[in-house]
C-alpha cells in the first residue's frame, strides 16, 4: 500500500516498467575528449574496451550512458549520484546487450530481465529500456 | 577569506559554464544545476571532474553530491523521501533548498537541490581544510 492507502504499482507488479534515455552525441564527444583518462572511475574494464575498440569511441559512450540511464529509469532510481552509474555495468553482445547489477542493485543481478533497445541518430541515441 | 570566496565564485561559474555550455551571466548561487541549467547524469561526473582539475584536489565519490542514499528504504517511501531521508540529505549537504524540497519531497525532485551556491559552499570548507 502506498501512503493513500492504495495498492502500489510497484508490489502489484502489473506494468512493464520502461526507461527512455536520450543522449547527445556531441555531448558525450566533448566529455570523451576531456575525460578519457578518468573511465575506469566509473565504468567497468569491459566498458571501457568496448568504448576503445569502437571505431567512434564518443559514439559507443553515448549508448552506453543512454543504457545505464534508461535502466536506472526503469528502476525507478532517479538520483544514484554520478558514480551510481558504476552499479549497472552494460554488457554489450553480439546480438543483443544485457545487464549485469552491482552495490545496491546486486539482488536483481541475474534475476531481472531487461530488454534494451538503442536508436543511433545523427545527433543523439536514445535507448529504450524495458523491464518486468 | 572573502576575496578567495569571490575566486571560487567565480572559478565554479567558468567551470559549470563550460560543463553546461551556458553563458555565464545565467548562473548565480541560487542556479539549481538540473532545473535551471539543464543538467544531465553525464554533466554532474563531468562537473566533478573539472573542479578536481581547477581546485587540484580529489572529491571523494558521494562528497559532492550524494551517492546511493536513495535505495536506502528508510529513506524513501513510494517515492517520498521520508522524513529520515530528508533529515540524512540535510546531514550531507547542509547548505541547500531543504525547505522547499521538504514541501513536496519526490525523489524525482532531489535534483533541484544541487544548487551552485552548494558547491561553492562545499569548495570553501574542502579548501579551507586543505590549507590547515
Amino acid at each position: 500500500m502506498n501512503s493513500d492507502g492504495m495498492p502500489s504499482f510497484d508490489k502489484l507488479r502489473i506494468f512493464p516498467r520502461l526507461g527512455v534515455d536520450l543522449v547527445e552525441i556531441q555531448k558525450a564527444k566533448d566529455f570523451y575528449r576531456a575525460h578519457r583518462d578518468r573511465l575506469k572511475d566509473w565504468l567497468a574494464p569491459e566498458e571501457i574496451s568496448y568504448i576503445r575498440e569502437s571505431r567512434k569511441p564518443y559514439e559507443s559512450l553515448a549508448v552506453l550512458l543512454a543504457a545505464k540511464e534508461a535502466v536506472f529509469k526503469a528502476l525507478s532510481r532517479p538520483w544514484m549520484g554520478p558514480f551510481g552509474f558504476g552499479d549497472i555495468q552494460i554488457v554489450p553482445g553480439k546480438n543483443k546487450v544485457s545487464c549485469r547489477f552491482r552495490g545496491p542493485f546486486e539482488p536483481f543481478d541475474g534475476k531481472k530481465r531487461f530488454t534494451l533497445s538503442f536508436y543511433k541518430g545523427k545527433r543523439y541515441v536514445v535507448a529504450l529500456c524495458a523491464g518486468i | 577569506m572573502q576575496a578567495d570566496k569571490n575566486g571560487i565564485i567565480q572559478s565554479v561559474k567558468t567551470v559549470i559554464s563550460q560543463a553546461l555550455r551556458v553563458d555565464e551571466s545565467q548562473i548565480s548561487l541560487e542556479s539549481s544545476l538540473i532545473k535551471d541549467l539543464g543538467a544531465e547524469s553525464i554533466d554532474f561526473l563531468d562537473i566533478v571532474f573539472r573542479l578536481e582539475k581547477t581546485f587540484k584536489i580529489k572529491i571523494p565519490k558521494g562528497e559532492l553530491f550524494p551517492e546511493k542514499l536513495l535505495t536506502d528504504p528508510a529513506f524513501v517511501k513510494d517515492g517520498r523521501v521520508t522524513g529520515a531521508g530528508i533529515a540524512e540529505l540535510k546531514a550531507r549537504i547542509p547548505n541547500s533548498r531543504w525547505e522547499e524540497f521538504s514541501k513536496n519531497p519526490l525523489v524525482a525532485n532531489l535534483g533541484d537541490v544541487f544548487t551552485v551556491g552548494m558547491i561553492v559552499n562545499y569548495l570553501c570548507e574542502k579548501l579551507e581544510a586543505v590549507k590547515r
